[in-house]
């Protein structure tokens, strides 16, 4: 861990943090949208527990991106029912959707892309495990522009030889 | 099938008064009462407020009043009530509300804090744990499991009457260090909960270990302090 941090670089820190989260806020409280938190947490639930589980194949995992994505776009116009500031679980659960959209999309991408079956990920197109080519960690950046972009870091191999495991 | 929840609302922000409102839920007899609250959050009303995190009956944050009765609402299930499926969901009683179901608990955890909720030891610390010894740890071992969901504090008439009682749940835990002999302030300790503000304000009505969602034995463990104090007096005399 200490060795990746030396390693690995930093983007730099925003100016004022506090101020996107402000901004955040202030912006979902002042929305006056259609939509409302709870069918898109529900639709979300559904697709990842039916496509995204542990047995994934490219076309359910393909359908499940575009499902999350189409949320997404549904959560733009998303609008907070409670306007009050006291104990707002409204807000909160909007801002914990609004992450749970992004991490089931890199979710659904890292699984889409790596074409193997290894541990808890198991693709039905692809059974086999291939320490050729996938020994890696998937990584995501995300910028606004561009979304999320996959990268891969090395796996550093210490006291354990990868081998595949036969229970 | 179809369950009817009253649900006590408030908030300062719009309400004079507190007030009841009625919804009515589609729910599993497996259902959690708390499946069935978030229900009502996601798919009727999202301004309804009520604490939970684990949903597991660990984190101890969701301890209401259900159908009358204290209850963790992660832990009941619609079919535990004989109450035809109609519930009735009110806060903890004792803390004042900040808004629908939750309390203000601030109270409870400075009372919680007084006790001094750590191990107090002027021995130097040895190389590696300070081990303990099995029997000792079987003597308390049941207060060890509480979550401080305040059940038993909001449910004991003593400390409805009396606001100074430190309650069930702080004297549970200050037996929880008094029995522990690692710990070398038990003389300390004990003379503070040697009064009617501390252990003796008990008076062994019960009620906290009714309600104890994770079934502790609190009256039992508070009258351990009571015999520990008399020993200490018996021993020093």
């Amino acid at each position: 861990m200490r060795r990746y941090i030396h390693t690995v670089g930093f983007s730099p820190p925003p100016g004022s943090p506090e101020k996107e989260v402000a901004d955040k806020i202030a912006a979902l409280m002042e929305s006056n949208g259609n939509e409302t938190g709870g069918p898109i947490r529900e639709e979300l639930q559904e697709v990842m527990m039916d496509k995204v589980s542990v047995f994934r194949n490219r076309p359910a995992l393909t359908e499940a991106l575009e499902k999350v994505r189409e949320l997404k776009k549904r959560y733009q116009k998303i609008a907070i029912q409670d306007k009050g500031s006291c104990f707002n679980r409204d807000l909160l659960d909007a801002i914990e959707l609004d992450y749970m959209l992004d991490l089931a999309e890199v979710i659904t991408l890292g699984a889409l892309t790596r074409e193997e079956s290894r541990g808890a990920h198991s693709r039905e197109d692809f059974p086999d495990r291939d320490d050729q080519k996938w020994l890696v960690h998937t990584m995501f950046r995300y910028s606004r522009e561009e979304g999320p972009q996959v990268f891969f870091k090395p796996v550093t191999i210490t006291r354990f030889q990868p081998k595949e495991r036969k229970y | 099938m179809k369950c009817t929840f009253v649900v006590y609302r408030f908030d300062p922000a719009v309400d004079k008064e507190p007030r009841y409102q009625e919804y009515m839920v589609e729910a599993e007899p497996t259902d959690k009462i708390l499946d069935c609250l978030n229900k009502i959050r996601w798919e009727q009303d999202p301004t309804l407020s009520y604490r939970y995190s684990c949903a597991h009956g660990i984190c101890g944050s969701d301890a209401l009043m259900i159908n009358g009765r204290i209850e963790l609402a992660c832990q009941k299930l619609v079919r535990d009530f004989k109450t035809t499926n109609n519930f009735v969901i009110e806060p903890l009683p004792l803390f004042n509300v900040i808004k629908d179901l939750v309390v203000d608990m601030d109270p409870f955890f400075e009372k919680h804090r007084t006790v001094r909720p750590y191990l107090i030891s002027d021995e130097e610390p040895p190389e590696t744990e300070r081990l303990q010894d099995p029997e000792n740890q079987k003597f308390f071992e049941p207060a060890l499991a509480c979550i401080l969901c305040g059940s038993c504090t909001a449910s004991c008439p003593i400390n409805r009457a009396n606001d100074k009682y430190l309650g069930p749940a702080a004297l549970l835990r200050g037996f929880r260090y008094v029995a522990d002999s690692r710990d070398t302030a038990t003389g300390s300790r004990l003379a503070q909960l040697d009064n009617e503000d501390g252990a003796w304000g008990c008076k062994s009505m019960w009620w906290c270990t009714d309600v104890c969602p994770k079934s502790i034995p609190v009256t039992k463990s508070i009258a351990q302090i009571k015999r520990l104090i008399k020993e200490e007096e018996k021993r020093k005399s």
